[in-house]
């Protein structure tokens, strides 16, 4: 499955390629994979679009289901009423905040054709959608539901509002010819991504950041998936499948994202920074910077 | 022909015997029975009882209700719940449905702390240990009363089961994995129960002395597996085939005085003698709601019965000491000693067992 998994990647990388099918008919993508939730990593998709019947993405077996007020789960629930299916190969999606009283809990094995439920808005949610999640058993991995579902048309590129340096402690805005001091600094950047279908400017984490120096690429963030790894304290955290940065690698601040460390030598050196969404629409921001002797 | 007789003989007394015990009954001087002690209108209209003074205080909930109420009956605190309510013995933390922030207030009301955090709100049973699970079940976080941050794990696979003794945490996962984690955070066991054909962790438990562990995985063939403690891990000692298909979280539990695991069978609850290893099953008219029992062997449960519910009080080996059929739609049962609080949607009972 691994294998499958990396060839799908792969693929997708080289164009669009659909896995798996959307859950609801009308989909407006309303968070994407690896956003800031405070102190962890979004690791699924949400999807707006209003009150409607909820798809498996593909044929499978149902594994676990909560329905609040009738299991007794010995914590509370953020995924409210949420079911979670089996399909081949190891790979499990969870679907979330559906509506009180719309999963059918008998059932067992579902064709990809009958509704699992409707989206609500149980649990942590505040309006009605769906959270989607997908989990490869076989590799111990979270994989972004955006690589494997069918490509969603988007031309609004991400917004890359501002780069910033930190030298030190103190964060500094920098423009281009900007003047700063040699050494060893860290880039961070606030950037976001927006969507042509959502009438207001909804911000969403782009798919792919990536930094360069004078040409060559020094850092890049790629939101393709999340797998554990043993903090120092012997407690697992969640990191970047490619890159393995946790959350508090990435970012500083809800769409401030610590980017990679830069060495600034004297003299004149070229700074881009490019975001790329889903749609494979990029931005991009060159800077100019001159190293101070 | 004489050993004949001789067999014919015995069956007579065994027969005889067996009369004798239904028409002479032998009185064991200790008949059980539950009395009623008082019963309160929740959120109720007569003045809450002061905080401090003497008398114990128990936390209840009441269908949308919470609060806490003194042994006599006075009602030291009720509140609605705003999404949710992280119960304990020194207080409570009553959380919205978009948490930002954990206030901890004691059993009286009064404030005791408050810290911004993410998630959800779980405390220990004596409320000294603070937890906080992600919304999307990936992380559980330990915090301090500041707020810091103890410790955090994040998990592939998201919770399904959680269970708390002391300072140990024991996380059943979707995956089928269990991580028993300790007061650093740290990971100091990992097991994966007997392989069924869908890997799952249903529910996890603690013994009450910390001892013992049991776990419910699996589909396809569903397994209850009882661990015991040697050293500093827990080692698999008896592994039990169910008879159920669970495809949700369900109860698992031991007694408080350890003798029996009591978990959702098929259909009803089973009792499981840990000393013994028998087990017995207590058929229930519905779902499973609630759970509770004493140190000195009471069972309380309640299931639901079409519209209503059922109550059935038992010792786990004995015939039942009570059971009654009641219109309510939410049930809590909660034993203090052997005073049992009853908690319906606006009604607060205690009934007390006595023998005599």
């Amino acid at each position: 499955m691994k294998a499958v998994i990396l060839l799908l990647l792969g693929l997708l990388s080289a164009g669009p390629l659909a896995a798996f099918d959307w859950p609801v008919k009308k989909a407006v993508l309303s968070a994407t994979f690896g956003e800031n939730r405070g102190d962890h990593f979004h690791a699924g998709i949400d999807l707006a679009g209003g009150e409607q019947e909820v798809l498996p993405i593909a044929a499978g077996e149902v594994v676990f289901s909560f329905e609040e007020g009738e299991d007794p789960l010995p914590m509370p629930v953020g995924l409210g009423n949420f079911l979670v299916l089996q399909h081949q190969g190891g790979v499990r999606s969870i679907y979330g905040h559906l509506q009180k009283g719309s999963m059918d809990r008998s059932a067992r094995k579902l064709d990809g054709s009958k509704p699992l439920g409707r989206v609500g808005e149980t649990g942590y949610s505040v309006g009605k959608h769906l959270h989607l999640a997908i989990i490869d058993s076989e590799m111990r991995s979270l994989i972004n539901p955006l690589l494997v579902l069918p490509p969603l048309k988007d031309r609004q590129a991400p917004v890359i509002r501002e780069i910033l340096l930190r030298p030190g402690g103190e964060l500094q805005p920098l423009k281009n010819g900007a003047l700063v001091m040699p050494g060893i600094a860290e880039l961070l950047a606030t950037l976001y991504d927006l969507r042509e279908d959502v009438p207001f400017a909804w911000r969403l984490a782009p798919y792919r950041v990536s930094l360069y120096q004078d040409g060559r690429e020094i850092a890049s963030l790629l939101m393709d998936g999340l797998h554990e790894r043993p903090a120092k304290n012997g407690a697992p955290e969640l990191v970047l499948l490619q890159g393995n940065r946790s959350f508090r690698e990435v970012y500083d601040a809800e769409w401030l994202y610590k980017l990679g460390e830069v060495r600034l030598l004297p003299g004149q050196t070229t700074l881009s920074l490019i975001a790329e969404d889903y749609a494979g629409n990029e931005s991009s921001r060159e800077l100019v910077l001159q190293v101070a002797q | 022909m004489r050993r004949k007789r001789s067999r014919r003989h015995l069956a007579l007394g065994f027969v005889l015997g067996l009369l004798y015990l239904l028409v002479f009954p032998v009185l064991s001087g200790r008949e059980g029975f539950f009395k009623p002690a008082w019963a309160r209108a929740i959120p109720g209209a007569q003045p809450l009882a002061p905080a401090g003074g003497a008398g114990r205080v128990s936390w209840f909930k009441a269908g949308r209700w919470f609060g806490y109420v003194r042994a006599d009956g006075r009602l030291l605190y009720t509140a609605e719940t705003l999404h949710g309510v992280a119960l304990s013995d020194s207080g409570f933390i009553n959380f919205a449905k978009v948490a930002e922030n954990f206030v901890f207030q004691d059993p009286a009301g009064r404030f005791q702390f408050g810290i911004h955090a993410f998630g959800y709100p779980v405390l220990d049973d004596r409320g000294g240990r603070l937890y906080s699970i992600s919304t999307n079940l990936n992380q559980l976080s330990r915090l301090d009363r500041e707020g810091e941050l103890a410790w955090s794990g994040e998990f592939f696979s998201p919770i399904t089961s959680l269970a708390l003794h002391e300072e140990e945490c024991l996380v059943g996962l979707l995956d089928g994995t269990v991580k028993l984690i300790d007061v650093q955070g740290k990971i100091i066991q990992e097991f994966v129960p007997q392989s069924s054909r869908i890997p799952v962790i249903l529910a996890t438990a603690f013994s009450p002395d910390g001892r013992k562990l049991a776990v419910v995985s699996g589909i396809d063939p569903q397994r209850l597996t009882l661990l015991q403690r040697r050293g500093g891990s827990f080692a698999a000692e008896q592994v039990l085939e169910l008879d159920s298909d669970f495809r949700r979280g369900l109860a698992l539990r031991f007694t408080a005085d350890g003798r029996f695991l009591a978990f959702e069978a098929a259909d009803g609850l089973s009792l499981l003698d840990l000393g013994k290893r028998g087990s017995k099953r207590l058929a229930l008219p519905g779902r499973l709601l609630a759970l509770d029992s004493t140190s000195s062997g009471l069972l309380a449960v309640g299931s639901r019965d079409g519209e209503g519910l059922r109550l059935e009080l038992l010792r786990p080996l004995g015939s039942p000491l009570y059971a009654r059929q009641m219109a309510a739609g939410e049930l809590f049962l909660r034993f203090d000693g052997t005073s049992l609080l009853i908690g319906l949607p606006s009604i607060l009972l205690r009934v007390d067992y006595q023998e005599g």
